[in-house]
């Protein structure tokens, strides 16, 4: 790890929010969209809230595979062969893309819940906290999937590649549609995809039941299977720099 | 030390006497194929500390790639190169080394302080931001970000983040490519200052004049195999042919061939060029038949002509 090259990263961010910005206002704005719904309970929650944390989860999701355009596109510059001239070891240079858009995910996180919040969802203190320190934590095995990704051919690739990824996990892991009023089919494919879990593991902090043990499990198949991929995608690309 | 079975070979030789003398830079059959083309065939080289020298050739000729492979950025497929005694990503690690290559760019968005302070912050002993800086010759670009860099200035940069380390050794690929007559005259001063205090410079170019005034040393390289090694003045007197230049209007062309010593004549007008193995016996004869030949000049072969003779006149 280099504390420096993390910092860097961090003012980058900081200097160029738009990005950052669309990343993490777009899924507050859903919510405003979506969420305005007074009453009704879902999976032992208000409906409201369960809306409010799916889209916090599909916010992450986004913000979590924020480093994959990055990571593609200092590919093309030539950025990791300019650093592979200075001590600075290849791994802390994935390392500090990796920890960054887990930071984002952060923000992205605490903006949909602050929305959440002021437009009328009341639950107790402890139980948002909870609801996301669990959704950050869950979100960590897209964090390696947004690396993988970026190592994944060209600049051009990766930014549909990002995208069907994006969607394609909410949409199946019922960030969009709530997986209780999916069709049978739809909702056994839902419990095979990390996505659902990440929504799950926020609304069992509100009380939902079915995170558990499983969805421990499961993550942490994710997020192994995940790790291997972007390590895999990494040294092909380390090697012909 | 590693342990590996050591056959005496010639390249062991020039290992002894480079670990003897402590060499900067140490490359032992060094080899390189990229699919059915070798890049590089087998390259010996030895640069003691504090040389300035210039890796010569044509372009495609292996330049690059063995600079990769000195500073660990490609694995050779056959030899070794050591810096200081270590492998390149060790002697990078410890600051031995710093480099400037051809491919690489910068992050746009960050200024040209804050990337060679990154650079001075992942070493133990750099020069000041400030002091990189100003060697390079870019003080008042500081605040620049280098996206908005001439092409020139960026590779004034990419020098500034190659010293700030205060290496012993600074590898240039091709330093001055893209670069105006004014920032190269500005770049080779920096890089005079880098010599001057004793460090190890190695450059490659295609540029003979560049290999000519900045060198101590030549190295030329051509098809991935080293051809020629040493001083300028050295690399010049391989070609032994001298030049005769005269003015002399009316002369027929078979009449100038017929002289002694002379190998081919150029006629442009009224000047006349005659290449000769033996200037000293074609000067007298042509004085003697020609009593009229005006501005008459002997000269050596320039390293214009001794690269094109060792590297058999591929573009340059």
């Amino acid at each position: 790890m280099s504390i420096s090259y993390l910092r860097l990263e961090i003012m980058r961010v900081l200097r160029n929010p738009r990005t950052a910005i669309f990343t993490v206002a777009m899924p507050a704005l859903l919510f405003l969209v979506f969420g305005n719904l007074n009453g009704g309970m879902l999976a032992n929650i208000s409906a409201k809230a369960y809306v409010m944390v799916s889209m916090a989860a599909y916010g992450s999701i986004g913000a979590a595979l924020f480093s994959a355009a990055n990571i593609a596109l200092e590919r093309k510059l030539g950025w990791n062969r300019q650093l592979r001239l200075t001590p600075l070891p290849p791994l802390a240079y994935v390392l500090a893309k990796g920890i960054v858009a887990w930071l984002v995910t952060l923000v992205s996180l605490v903006c949909v819940y602050a929305v959440g919040i002021a437009s009328g969802v009341r639950m107790p203190w402890p139980q948002l906290f909870e609801a996301v320190g669990a959704t950050w934590v869950a979100v960590i095995p897209f964090v390696l999937l947004g690396v993988g990704i970026g190592y994944v051919g060209n600049v051009d690739m990766v930014q549909p590649a990002t995208m069907f990824t994006f969607f394609g996990m909410s949409i199946l892991g019922g960030l969009w549609v709530p997986v209780e009023v999916m069709p049978h089919i739809l909702r056994t494919i839902a419990e095979l995809v990390p996505s659902y879990w990440l929504g799950l593991a926020g609304r069992a902090a509100l009380g939902a039941p079915g995170f558990g043990w499983l969805g421990v499990l499961v993550l942490l198949g994710w997020a192994a299977l995940f790790a291997a991929f972007a390590s895999r995608r990494y040294r092909a690309d380390t090697a012909r720099a | 030390m590693t342990n590996d079975v050591y056959l005496p070979t010639a390249v062991d030789a020039v290992a002894d006497t480079a670990a003897a003398t402590g060499a900067a830079v140490l490359l032992s059959g060094l080899r390189k194929r990229y699919g059915p083309t070798t890049a590089v065939d087998g390259v010996d080289l030895a640069i003691a500390p504090g040389e300035v020298v210039a890796l010569l050739g044509p372009n495609g000729a292996g330049k690059s790639t063995t600079i990769d492979m000195m500073l660990g950025l490609t694995k050779p497929d056959a030899g070794s190169a050591r810096v200081f005694g270590l492998g390149p990503q060790d002697a990078i690690r410890a600051g031995h080394v710093g480099a400037m290559l051809q491919i690489g760019q910068l992050l746009p968005d960050i200024t040209v302080r804050e990337v060679v302070a990154l650079v001075a912050s992942l070493h133990r002993h750099p020069l000041t931001v400030t002091e990189a800086l100003q060697r390079a010759g870019i003080a008042d670009l500081a605040r620049r970000r280098a996206g908005k860099l001439s092409g020139g200035q960026m590779q004034r940069v990419r020098f500034a983040m190659a010293i700030v380390p205060d290496p012993d050794l600074v590898v240039l690929d091709e330093p001055t490519a893209g670069m105006d007559v004014e920032s190269r005259v500005a770049f080779w001063q920096s890089m005079r200052r880098q010599a001057e205090v004793g460090k190890t410079v190695l450059f490659a170019t295609h540029y003979l004049e560049e290999a000519d005034e900045q060198a101590d040393r030549v190295v030329m390289i051509r098809n991935g195999r080293v051809v020629a090694d040493g001083s300028t003045t050295e690399i010049k007197s391989i070609v032994t042919e001298r030049v005769i230049r005269a003015t002399l209007p009316g002369a027929e062309r078979a009449a100038l061939q017929a002289l002694p010593g002379v190998d081919r004549v150029d006629v442009h007008g009224t000047s006349v060029e005659l290449h000769c193995t033996d200037s000293d016996a074609a000067l007298r004869a042509l004085l003697s038949a020609y009593a009229d030949a005006r501005h008459v000049e002997v000269t050596g072969a320039d390293l214009t002509e001794a690269f094109l003779a060792l590297t058999g006149g591929e573009d340059t």
